[in-house]
């Protein structure tokens, strides 16, 4: 028995080495590369250097792109999030016959393929409206799927509100008007934090819908993919290099305040629940009073 | 008086179902009135029409003269205190408490001299800048009062506000609640199922049923003097006797119970041959007979058991029509125990039992 | 209705249902409408022509179903055989791992773990699929290693998978891309399963497959339904994985899109595109019909 439990322990042992090993090595190569002087993408003859930093520094073509990146990513949060509200306010609180019939058409976005989203909004804004397609058109058709997250994440956390809040507000003087910027607002707060981080990210890294509604422009995503599709230099790598660093920075930072987060939650709890016991037993010793 | 609370007629149905009959009643100005009864009774109802939640189906409600019908909940002199306390838990005990002076445009200044007055009167100073979620079940029980108060209401209405909390807290919060109404003197409603609380905070008590008010009164009328058999049997523990009248005299009559015949007074006024309830309360039979015997009742029973509760010793008798007697003795330490099966004497005076109609009881 | 302006007031109401109305109708209903209006018609050049008519037509659909040029037709088979094998492929890979973080892994661990899968979902596509262009080019790392234990060096974007009709480079490109989406729905599906019950069906004398089967896999179904629809439409509908590594015969169905589009074929293009949503339009139905899901299970 114990052989087995063994073997079940190095074989799951193995699998997880392999697996993360294929996720992180693609990326810690493709990293590698961009200290490389050569020419031509590859490790081999590997001398150190950092012109390739410099090359991607100096290319104006991904300033343009990333411009442009964070315009539509600006745009794209105001949207979704206005829309992604409104939708998640009707769902969770309002008693509308037909609900599932708009949570599925909200929803819809989100399963049907970039590619698609992308050229019905340019085939309705250019070709049928007229509008030049520009990032504009690039931001709608982006905003249509990135709205649907932003609610999906308001949903979840209107679903968890008191609604005897509201009710408080309102026996306390306040008109519906003040129940929402002073009660529902600051509730949802933390929602619209990471719909509106949610709502950057997916802009800023998105390709397929994008590229078949921008037209002409170009975005961060596009420029690196034309660089790819062209003759490549290591400054693609030195540029991919950065943003998986920052991505990797990023990450690391956000774990690391929400351990911190976790702790001191614990610990408001525990000190909580003493007070409670402390009073009790002060009450027990100033009982005589008019009972 | 200038502030009195009245329902006029009121009834509220919800589809088919009718949470409240025909509602016919005056709170005055000043008075801590209680709503007791079973959950489904009505009393959440009632406390949800006159703060503006829900409006009557038929009848009005008059605060001072002045009909609420159709006055929002955010423009009605009420102030409510939820069951849950519905604390802002994202701001301060100094923001919740002025929340209603800070949506009716007050400065800063004035909230703060408001909130440090309140904060006195809770006795909780300097507890301004805490997080809700800081504080213990007690505490927040007095913040919530106090950001009711801030908003001087004419009537405070409180939804079983102590049901949360333990024994000795409950405890020490009803004497904390009476006294800060006898402070301020705002007419308080209070809703609860526990009939000791009702009991002993209020000026009087509304004992509900199914939608119907029972009875209403002061606490010991309602006591020591139950008008129906729901009452009876709800308020405190009640011995319960059923047969039909076979004398009337003097304001007392007589009925034919299983145990033989045995007598009460006969506040309502049956008539010979009507079906009626004789209630007598557990702690005043007696196992031996002290005074004469024209004034009392009596009858035997087998003991089924004997339960010593400290302050208290109960004993249980066989009842062949239901519910097993109950006698309570205090632990004087003369109290004998007694096997199952002995065979007992119970002895009880004529004015302290009551004859009802037969009605509705309170489920056990 | 009444309650919803007592609660929100009338700029609320106004703001709720105006929102909800232009999100639907501008940006997702009316261009889909005008997709399906440009799909059914044929294009101007065309018309000129005389190859179709005027108004409603399946003209533009035709190409794809042309019996003397199948390039299109094989396309669309490629693309739909390959999703499938790959969001198979990735199901059976992933789901070990969801259900080892979901129960197994110590909590130290799971953020650990976590956070190295989060890095490589975060990174985009495009650069994902870069990493490998570079490992498997014709003198990249691997060739590299072929070589020096004495084996053949691959061609990895001109050898055709049997069957698939896809190359290598592609294949491993798009399982690398997209298998993470199959990991976090399935995680999240699991994570909510009661240890207990597990440990419950261990203790009344079941084995692990059999525990897999009768309790984990019912609990995770929502999750491994979604994961699967992720996977598939993600790589059906992928555009830069192909372009990047297909190389010059694996033609992906999203470039014959493109290619529709590159000569202004409006009308050509959205009948590809339509095409393709239809199908991952049926594959979602068959997954929520298969796993007996509901729309709100699998949107997260």
């Amino acid at each position: 028995m114990n052989d087995n439990q063994n073997l079940l322990k190095w074989a799951i042992r193995a699998y997880l080495l392999i697996f993360f090993s294929y996720m992180l090595f693609p990326l810690a190569y493709m990293m590698l590369i961009a200290f490389n002087e050569s020419r031509i993408p590859t490790h081999r003859d590997f001398t150190f250097t950092l012109n390739w930093f410099g090359e991607a520094w100096k290319d104006a073509r991904m300033w343009d792109g990333l411009e442009n990146s964070v315009y539509i990513a600006l745009l794209v949060v105001a949207i979704s999030i206005t829309l992604g509200l409104g939708g998640a306010l009707m769902l969770v609180r309002l008693q509308v016959k037909a609900k599932s019939l708009v949570y599925a058409v909200l929803v819809s976005p989100i399963l049907a393929p970039g590619i698609v989203l992308g050229i019905s909004t340019f085939i309705f804004w250019s070709q049928q409206l007229g509008f030049r397609a520009s990032w504009w058109t690039a931001a709608f058709a982006q905003s249509s799927f990135i709205a649907a997250y932003c609610m999906l994440i308001f949903m979840a956390r209107l679903q968890r509100f008191d609604t005897t809040l509201e009710e408080a507000g309102l026996d306390l003087g306040a008109s519906p008007r003040q129940v929402f910027w002073r009660i529902t607002v600051p509730y949802l707060r933390p929602a619209f934090l990471s719909a509106g981080a949610l709502a950057f990210l997916q802009s800023f890294e998105n390709y397929t819908t994008t590229y078949f509604s921008i037209g002409a422009e170009s975005t961060f995503t596009i420029f690196i993919a034309n660089k790819v599709r062209q003759g490549v230099t290591p400054a693609v790598n030195a540029v991919a290099f950065i943003i998986v660093a920052t991505t990797i920075l990023v990450a690391i930072v956000y774990e690391v305040r929400r351990r911190g987060r976790e702790k001191r939650a614990a610990q408001a709890a525990r000190q909580a629940q003493a007070a409670d016991v402390a009073m009790a037993a002060g009450l027990a010793q100033t009982q005589p009073q008019s009972a | 008086m200038s502030n009195d609370l009245v329902f006029h007629n009121v009834v509220k149905r919800f589809g088919e179902f009718t949470a409240v009959h025909n509602l016919d009643l005056t709170i005055e100005e000043g008075e801590f009135f209680s709503f007791l009864g079973p959950s489904g009774c009505g009393k959440t109802t009632i406390l949800r029409m006159v703060s503006g939640f829900i409006e009557p189906t038929e009848g009005h409600i008059t605060l001072g003269g002045q009909n609420l019908a159709g006055i929002g909940p955010n423009r009605r002199p009420t102030a409510l205190i939820f069951q849950n306390l519905a604390l802002f838990p994202l701001m301060s005990v100094a923001d919740n408490i002025s929340f209603g002076l800070a949506v009716r445009g007050l400065d800063r200044s004035t909230r703060m001299t408001t909130v440090d007055r309140l904060l006195e009167l809770i006795a909780m100073p300097g507890y301004a800048d805490r997080r809700i979620d800081e504080l213990s079940g007690g505490q927040k029980q007095r913040v919530a009062i106090a950001r009711a108060l801030a908003v001087e209401p004419k009537v405070l209405l409180l939804d079983e506000p102590l049901s949360a909390l333990d024994l000795k807290l409950r405890q020490h919060m009803r004497a904390e609640l009476r006294d800060i109404q006898k402070r301020t003197g705002i007419t308080f409603i209070y809703i609860t199922h526990d009939q000791g609380e009702a009991l002993a905070m209020s000026d009087r008590v509304a004992v509900m049923s199914q939608g119907h008010v029972e009875q209403v009164g002061v606490s010991s009328d309602i006591y020591n003097h139950p008008e129906t058999a729901f009452v009876a049997s709800f308020v405190g523990e009640n011995n319960l006797f059923a047969g039909r009248v076979t004398g009337v005299s003097n304001g007392q009559a007589r009925l034919d119970t299983a145990f033989g015949p045995l007598a009460g007074l006969n506040t309502r006024g049956l008539q010979i041959g009507e079906e009626g309830f004789l209630f007598v309360r557990p702690e005043r039979l007696r196992l031996t007979s002290t005074a004469a015997k024209a004034e009392e009742n009596s009858f035997a029973s087998a003991v089924l058991g004997e339960m010593f509760e400290g302050i208290t010793v109960n004993i249980s008798l066989a009842n062949p029509d239901g519910r097993p007697v109950t006698i309570t003795m205090s632990n004087d330490g003369a109290v004998q125990t007694y096997e199952p099966g002995t065979q007992l004497n119970v002895f009880f005076n004529t004015d302290q039992a009551t004859i009802l109609p037969r009605g509705s009881l309170a489920s056990a | 209705m009444r309650e919803a302006l007592q609660r929100f007031g009338p700029f609320g109401v106004t703001f709720i249902f105006g929102s909800v109305a232009v999100w639907a109708l501008m940006l997702i209903l009316v261009p889909h409408i005008m997709l399906l209006d440009y799909a059914f018609h044929a294009n101007p050049g065309a018309i000129n022509k005389g190859l179709a008519e005027e108004g409603f037509t399946f003209y533009s659909f035709l190409n794809l179903f042309d019996p003397n040029d199948d390039l299109a037709l094989r396309t669309f088979t490629r693309t739909l055989l390959t999703s499938g094998v790959i969001t198979l492929l990735a199901l059976v890979v992933c789901y070990p791992l969801a259900y080892y973080l979901a129960k197994v892994a110590t909590r130290q661990w799971l953020s650990i773990l976590m956070l190295c899968l989060l890095i490589p979902y975060w990174v985009n596509e495009v650069l994902r699929a870069y990493a490998w262009r570079t490992l498997m080019s014709k003198n990249g790392l691997f060739n590299q290693v072929f070589t020096a234990v004495g084996m053949e060096p691959v061609e990895f974007f001109n050898y055709e998978l049997p069957v698939l009709d896809a190359n290598i480079a592609l294949f491993v490109g798009l399982i690398y891309a997209y298998v993470l989406f199959m990991i976090f729905p399935m995680f999240n599906a699991m994570e909510s399963l009661d240890r207990n019950q597990v440990e419950a069906a261990r203790d009344l004398g079941a084995t692990w497959p059999q525990v897999h089967r009768r309790i984990v896999i019912p609990h995770a179904k929502p999750g491994i339904a979604s994961g699967c629809i992720v996977t598939f439409m993600l790589t059906a509908g992928s555009f830069i994985v192909p372009v990047l590594l297909g190389g010059k015969s694996s033609f992906w169905f999203t470039q014959a899109i493109e290619s529709q589009f590159s000569v202004l074929n409006w009308n050509g293009g959205s009948a590809y595109s339509l095409v393709l949503e239809f199908v991952c339009l049926v594959f979602v139905l068959i997954m929520m019909r298969v796993f007996r899901v509901t729309l709100r299970d699998i949107t997260r």
